[in-house]
C-alpha cells in the first residue's frame, strides 16, 4: 500500500459509496473507510464500492474516526496518507496536487485550502468564519494558513506518525495544525475545489460550531 | 441564638457525610477524595457553628461581611472542583476513543 485514502463516514449512506466508487475510477485502490458509529446503511454500502471498511462500535466523532484510519494505514505500510471527506465535497482529481510536493520532498504535510484560489462558493458566512478561524490558528500556533478547517490533507509516513488526533470532534482540525508547528513539519497549501450544496451544508457543521471550536482552543492551551 | 439557617447547614452537611462514608464501604471513594470531601463538610459545620470566626476573618482580610467571604471562597472552590471534572471528564472520553479504535482495528485484523 503506498497511498492510502482515509475517509470518515459518519450517517454517509447514498454518498459514501459515490465517493469510493469515484475514487477507484481515478486509480486510487486502497480507500479505508472509517464508519463512525453509523446508524444507516454506511458500512454495507462502502464495503460493496470496495473500500477497506473500519467501524467504530460506538460514535466518537471525525477526528476519531479519522486518527483510527490513519493508524489501520500506517500498519498496512502506507507512504501517503490522504484524508478525503464522505460527503462528495472533494474533488478525486485533485489528488495529485496533494501528493506530488510530498513525494518531491518538498512537504511532510499537504492541506487543502478553498482560499488560495477563487476555487469555492462558499456561503459569505462560511467564509468569514473560515478566515476567523484561519486567523486564530496564526495566533495560536503560528502558522500562515488561508484556511482554517478543510478536510482535504495529504500526510507523509513521518509525518502521520507524529501526528496523534486526540480531539474526537471537530477541533481535530485545529489540532493537526497545532502538531505541524510542534513537530516542525514542512507544510503547503494546496487550492482545492470544493463544492457546496445544500446537502454538504445540511450535513457539515452548522457555523455555529465555531464557538465551540474556539472555546476548546483555548482549553487545549491551558491545560498544557 | 441559633439561627434556622444554621441548623440546615449542619444537617446537611451531616446527611452528606453520611453519604460519603458510605461510598467510602462501598470502596467508591478513594483515600485522597475522603479526606478532601471531610474537610469542606466540616469546614460548613465548623463556619455553621462559629460564624464570629468567619466574620473576624472576613474583618481582617477586608470582606465587607462574612457572607461575602464565605461566597466568594465557595465560589473558587466550585470553579476548580468543574475544571477538574472537565479534566477527568476529557481523559475518559479519550479512553473510550482508544478503546472503541483499538475494537475496530481489531476486528479488521480477524477478518
Amino acid at each position: 500500500m503506498d497511498i492510502a485514502i482515509v475517509i470518515a463516514a459518519y450517517n454517509e449512506q447514498g454518498s459514501v459509496g459515490k465517493v469510493v466508487k469515484n475514487l477507484h475510477k481515478h486509480n486510487y485502490q486502497h480507500i479505508i473507510v472509517v464508519d463512525d458509529g453509523s446508524k444507516d446503511k454506511t458500512s454495507e454500502e462502502a464495503t460493496e464500492a470496495g473500500a477497506i471498511v473500519l467501524r467504530h462500535i460506538i460514535n466518537r466523532g471525525q477526528g476519531a474516526a479519522l486518527q483510527t484510519g490513519i493508524s489501520y494505514a500506517l500498519k498496512q505500510g502506507a507512504n501517503i496518507i490522504i484524508t478525503f471527506d464522505a460527503d462528495g465535497q472533494h474533488k478525486a482529481k485533485d489528488i495529485p496536487k496533494f501528493i506530488k510536493p510530498i513525494e518531491k520532498g518538498e512537504a511532510d504535510v499537504c492541506l487543502g485550502s478553498r482560499f488560495l484560489k477563487n476555487t469555492n462558493n462558499a456561503p459569505f458566512m462560511r467564509r468569514v468564519i473560515l478566515k476567523g478561524g484561519a486567523l486564530s490558528l496564526r495566533i495560536f500556533y503560528g502558522l500562515k494558513l488561508t484556511d482554517s478547517h478543510n478536510g482535504f490533507r495529504a500526510l507523509s509516513r513521518k509525518a502521520a506518525n507524529k501526528i496523534k488526533i486526540k480531539s474526537d470532534g471537530m477541533e481535530h482540525a485545529s489540532e493537526i495544525i497545532e502538531q505541524i508547528a510542534d513537530n516542525k513539519l514542512k507544510y503547503k497549501e494546496i487550492p482545492n475545489t470544493i463544492t457546496y450544496s445544500d446537502e454538504t451544508l445540511a450535513k457539515g457543521q452548522g457555523n455555529s460550531n465555531a464557538i465551540n471550536i474556539m472555546t476548546k482552543m483555548i482549553l487545549g492551551k491551558l491545560k498544557r | 441564638m441559633v439561627h434556622v439557617l444554621q441548623i440546615i447547614i449542619i444537617l446537611f452537611s451531616i446527611f452528606a457525610l453520611s453519604r460519603l462514608i458510605l461510598r467510602r464501604r462501598d470502596r467508591a471513594v478513594p483515600l485522597g477524595e475522603l479526606i478532601f470531601w471531610s474537610i469542606i463538610w466540616l469546614g460548613a459545620i465548623a463556619i455553621a457553628l462559629f460564624p464570629e470566626l468567619v466574620a473576624s476573618v472576613a474583618n481582617k482580610t477586608g470582606f465587607s461581611s462574612a457572607i461575602d467571604l464565605v461566597i466568594i471562597v465557595t465560589v473558587l472552590v466550585l470553579f476548580y472542583l468543574q475544571f477538574r471534572l472537565y479534566v477527568k471528564v476529557e481523559q475518559q472520553q479519550q479512553d473510550i476513543t482508544r478503546l472503541v479504535r483499538q475494537i475496530a482495528l481489531q476486528r479488521k485484523k480477524k477478518k
